[in-house]
């Protein structure tokens, strides 16, 4: 059998002839007709993930960028020749979905649309010239002199492999300075991944069309300020926007919505583009007095710039954070299906790695009622000293336009400030569900200091029927100089819960049975509950 | 002989145009999951007798036992595939005992020396006799260059298929070359445009291509089929479990059909190239008539801390009646509606199955903002021994400025589940699961309460 499968020069010859049939055989190689960017560009950001951004750690965090979406449409004037054409979209997003593209406005049906993530990278430059004819250039490190000879690459780029005039070489293992040089890029490699469409021009047109898309790396939430007043019954409310753009594509100037609400989502795998390393599997190389080749010193550490991770960027992006349009404009609520949409005041940049807010809510005077909450249950007998359940301070406001309010608040975070001597302080934070009009909510802001709770198990008693009896006595101490509500709320989600007696009639919050017992200014009251249950 | 077995390994490499020969008619079927079958028909000049025959151009992921060759006048006598893959140490390795050319630069003057040596070694290190002298390769650490005469045959590229075959007598004949080959899928992705007030969809399918083989398929008839073909390698692999159809349909859809499969032949050759996702649209209907209802699921009777959305879904039917009446692959559907301005706008996603004309698909695109439903177990008694009664609450509260109905699913009920009492009129939807329809007013609310004995 013939062990030369190698095509010499004489076969050589066919490759522009080979070249040229695939031109004009194949739609996908149509003339390629680029678009290099948009006109005018619109964004929609959708929250995605659970929870405020606050509450996740570093590396959580770059995956909640990852759960948001947005919704691009982009404008665009093409100049089309007649005939078919490959029309490529250049500057789209760098994390598309290609699956979601949609363009309205072509001359004719699409005939296919296509997304190459097929990256131009040394390796894959390598791989796509496999077989082709490349230049090798050596330079005499002595004499400088540099000289040139053609060859054809046989492997790569798992360790190269150039047959030559004179045989077979492998590159890179000579110890001399040597390089490839390509006369073209291989079809199909681009510097990003780049999506483009098919289509059959029957005359010259300059087409305005519209692209649009979704892509992930972009999120949003909310976040809330609240300051109470000094007269402890009313705050201020202010919501902010926070678009997080955690992507390394700018959208300039572009007319900004954001969606409230959790939508439904399919899990997406996006194609972020595919490069090829370069690996040299050169032939051993120790030799008399040097052992395997030592391990390369470390690079020099990079910039600062280059050094910042993608972690590292949304810290930074969370510190530069920019404020735009001011409270006079707030963003506009509107509907959209059974979200709510809100529609930025004027065209926005929202840049690569970078926060911006934008305030949609200012709300004055809003009512809330301040409450300690004690949080029991029956599985405790609270014998031990050492665990005494804390006192919450709990804002309960509720979502009507009677108390100041009245208006959707998407999920987000909620930061609480009370004035202190004329100055603020910060009183904590926490979580903020979507809470629609109509609705009460609590906000859990920190633990109380001056009210303390001390609950008993003063009776345990074998009750008919496999039940038991429980007795309890929960002292209540309240050392401020004012009045306050206390609530203790005790969990039902026990077999046959019952109770048996109580001082007030309960209500139920968030799931638990819950009283309430006003505390006069330094006092102190004592509430006592019996509750069965099944054994 | 030899000759033509390389004119033919040619051809296979750099399509037949150096040969105006037909060019090769490649069709490539693809099947959903991670499966293509790929046909190759062209003019192979051969000789008469034994030969080899090495095709080079095959997918990289190619399943080397799914091969078959056939051709008029030609008998298999032997199918290899080879995947001992060039590289240099390979190269090395295999020239022990063998000489190359070593060019050394003198780092002195630059000057070029070439010498011929024969390897005799490549452990660790490459040891050399150059002449009388056994040296090890850039023992003094100067460039030098190692030429090899030629790359051994069995070294390759890439993982090579060769046919060995016998042929009846000389001359060019149409062969048809056939494997399976892994990296290529496809799946459906649809668009559908949601008009509420028109309760109507305009539903766009597009089919998406997906390329991960290595491989560019030029120039390809492509098919695709639908459904779910057993592999063996499928078997062992983690299957998400599918969406459920509301109904499933009875009609028999459009289109081309193979065994129990749909097929959807693309309407031109194309090229997939090597990572590569390729849309083609395959389906435009208008006026798909079509629903949005809101539902609230609970398992088990308990209270709940916070209040829960409610899921919204838009229901519709792919029956010819509905305005549709195509078979639907399975894919993801997106879902958009136009806002106030009237620009389309994305409002969720979710996955749907093969779906056969005439059935009933129920799309989940989210959580309802405005209509929530918060349960509360009142009471929980026991009866006897083995039956107890549960009493539950649900506030359902409705911020949207029209009336809404919600569904409402309660499952939990266990042996001989009874309703013992009930502020709305319920249905059993089976034997866990009870169902109610709840209309709320306009910005308004509903309690709903009901108590139900179960055993367990």
């Amino acid at each position: 059998m013939s062990g030369r499968t190698f095509i010499g020069a004489g076969s050589q010859a066919i490759g522009p002839a080979l070249i040229a049939t695939l031109l004009l055989c194949s739609p996908a190689l149509a003339d390629i007709v680029a678009s290099p960017g948009p006109d005018k560009v619109a964004v929609t950001l959708y929250r995605g993930g659970d929870g405020p951004f606050q509450a996740l750690e570093d590396w959580q965090r770059e995956e909640a960028m990852a759960k948001g979406l947005i919704q691009v449409t982009e404008t665009r004037t093409v100049f089309l020749p007649a005939g078919r054409h490959t029309l490529r979209f250049d500057g789209v997003a760098d994390a598309l979905i290609p699956q979601s593209a949609t363009v309205e406005g072509l001359p004719g049906p699409a005939i296919e649309r296509n997304y190459d993530y097929a990256l131009l990278s040394p390796g894959t430059l390598v791989e796509r010239s496999l077989g082709q004819a490349v230049k090798i250039v050596r330079t005499n490190r002595r004499t400088g002199r540099r000289t040139e000879e053609t060859a054809t690459l046989r492997q790569g780029p798992a360790g190269v492999v150039l047959q030559t005039a004179g045989g077979v070489e492998a590159l890179g293992c000579s110890g001399g300075a040597e390089a490839l040089v390509f006369d073209k890029v291989p079809a199909g490699l681009s510097d990003k991944p780049a999506l483009s469409t098919v289509v059959d021009a029957a005359a010259p047109i300059q087409a305005t069309l519209t692209l649009s898309y979704l892509a992930i790396g972009v999120n949003w939430q909310a976040d809330y300020v609240a300051r109470i007043h000094p007269s402890g019954r009313t705050l201020d409310l202010t919501g902010w926007l926070t678009l997080v753009n955690a992507s390394g594509t700018s959208f300039a100037d572009a007319p900004t919505q954001a969606v409230a609400g959790r939508l439904a989502r399919v899990e997406v795998d996006v194609k972020r583009g595919e490069a090829k390393p370069v690996a040299r599997k050169c032939w051993p190389m120790d030799t008399t007095h040097h052992g395997p080749r030592p391990v390369p010193p470390p690079p020099p550490p990079a910039p600062p710039m280059a050094m910042a991770g993608a972690v590292d960027m949304l810290d930074r992006g969370l510190e530069e954070v920019v404020v735009t349009g001011n409270r006079a404009k707030l963003a506009e609520q509107s509907e959209l299906g059974d979200y709510k949409l809100y529609t930025l005041p004027e065209p926005v940049t929202v840049a690569a790695r970078q926060t911006k807010q934008v305030a949609f809510l200012d709300q004055k005077d809003v009512a809330f009622q301040r409450l300690y909450v004690v949080q029991l249950d029956t599985w405790s007998d609270y014998d031990d000293p050492d665990e005494t359940p804390a006192a919450t301070v709990v804002l309960r406001l509720d979502n009507r336009p009677a108390d100041g309010l009245g208006k959707p608040l998407p999920s987000g975070a909620l930061a609480v400030f009370e004035t202190a001597d004329g100055r603020p302080a910060f009183a904590g934070e926490q979580a903020l569900r979507d809470v629609p009009v109509g609705q009460p909510f609590d906000l859990m802001i920190g633990e109380a200091m001056d009210v303390r709770a001390r609950p008993r198990l003063v009776a345990e008693q074998d009750r008919r029927q496999d039940r038991t009896r429980r007795v309890y006595e929960v002292d209540l101490a309240n050392a401020k100089t004012v009045p306050i509500v206390a609530e203790v709320r005790m969990a039902t989600n026990r077999q046959g819960f019952k109770i048996v007696a109580e001082p007030t009639a309960h209500d139920i919050r968030d799931g638990a049975a819950a009283w309430r017992v006003a505390l006069p200014a330094n006092g102190r009251k004592t509430l006592r509950l019996v509750v069965e249950y099944d054994d | 002989m030899y000759r033509h077995a390389l004119l033919a390994t040619a051809a296979l490499t750099l399509a037949s145009a150096a040969h105006a020969q037909t060019a090769p008619r490649l069709s490539v079927t693809i099947y959903n999951n991670n499966l293509a079958l790929v046909q190759d028909v062209r003019e192979i000049p051969v000789a008469a007798g034994r030969q080899k025959l090495e095709f080079k151009d095959v997918s990289a992921a190619i399943r080397p036992e799914t091969v078959s060759l056939s051709a008029a006048g030609l008998s298999v006598v032997e199918q290899n595939f080879d995947y001992d893959l060039l590289t240099p140490d390979k190269l090395m390795e295999k020239a022990v005992g063998q000489q190359v050319k070593i060019v050394r630069t003198n780092p002195g003057d630059g000057k070029e020396t070439t010498e011929t040596a024969t390897v005799l070694a490549a452990n660790e290190g490459v040891v050399l006799k150059i002449g009388d002298r056994v040296e090890v390769l850039r023992d003094d650490g100067v460039p030098t260059r190692v030429i090899f005469d030629k790359v051994p045959e069995t070294l390759r590229a890439r993982p090579t298929l060769s046919v060995t075959v016998e042929a009846d007598k000389a001359g060019a004949r149409p062969t048809t070359l056939s494997y399976l080959t892994t990296g290529l899928s496809w799946k459906a992705d649809y668009v559908a445009m949601f008009d509420e007030t028109r309760g109507a969809l305009d539903l766009q399918g597009w089919i998406t291509l997906g390329n991960q083989s290595g491989t560019a398929f030029v120039d390809a008839e492509t098919q695709l089929v639908a459904g779910s073909v057993n592999t063996l390698a499928s078997n062992s692999e983690y299957r998400p479990p599918r969406p459920a159809l509301q109904a499933a349909g009875t009609e028999s859809g459009t289109g081309e059909r193979v065994a129990d499969y749909y097929l959807y032949p693309l309407p031109h050759r194309t090229t997939i190239a090597a990572n590569q996702n390729k849309q083609v649209g395959f389906l435009s209907a208008q006026g798909v008539a079509a629903k949005k209802v809101y539902e609230i699921r609970q398992d088990w009777f308990s209270s709940q801390a916070q209040p829960e959305s409610a899921t919204v879904a838009i229901q519709f039917s792919n029956a010819k009646l509905a305005g549709l009446g195509n078979q639907l692959p399975a894919g993801v559907m997106r879902v958009y509606v136009r806002d106030k301005a009237g620009d389309p706008k994305f409002i969720g996603e979710n996955a749907i199955d093969h779906t056969p004309a005439g059935s009933e698909l129920s799309i989940k695109t989210g959580d309802a903002f405005d209509v929530t439903s918060q349960g509360t177990l009142v009471s929980d008694e026991k009866v006897s021994k083995t039956r107890s009664r549960y009493t539950m609450k649900y506030l359902i509260r409705n911020a949207r400025p029209e009336p809404v109905t919600v569904e409402l699913r309660q499952g939990g009920l266990w042996r001989d589940g009874e309703v013992k009492a009930e502020s709305l009129k319920s249905r059993r939807i089976d034997a866990r699961t009870l169902g109610w329809s709840v209309p709320i007013p306009a910005n308004g609310e509903t309690t709903l309460t009901f108590t139900v004995e179960t055993g367990w």
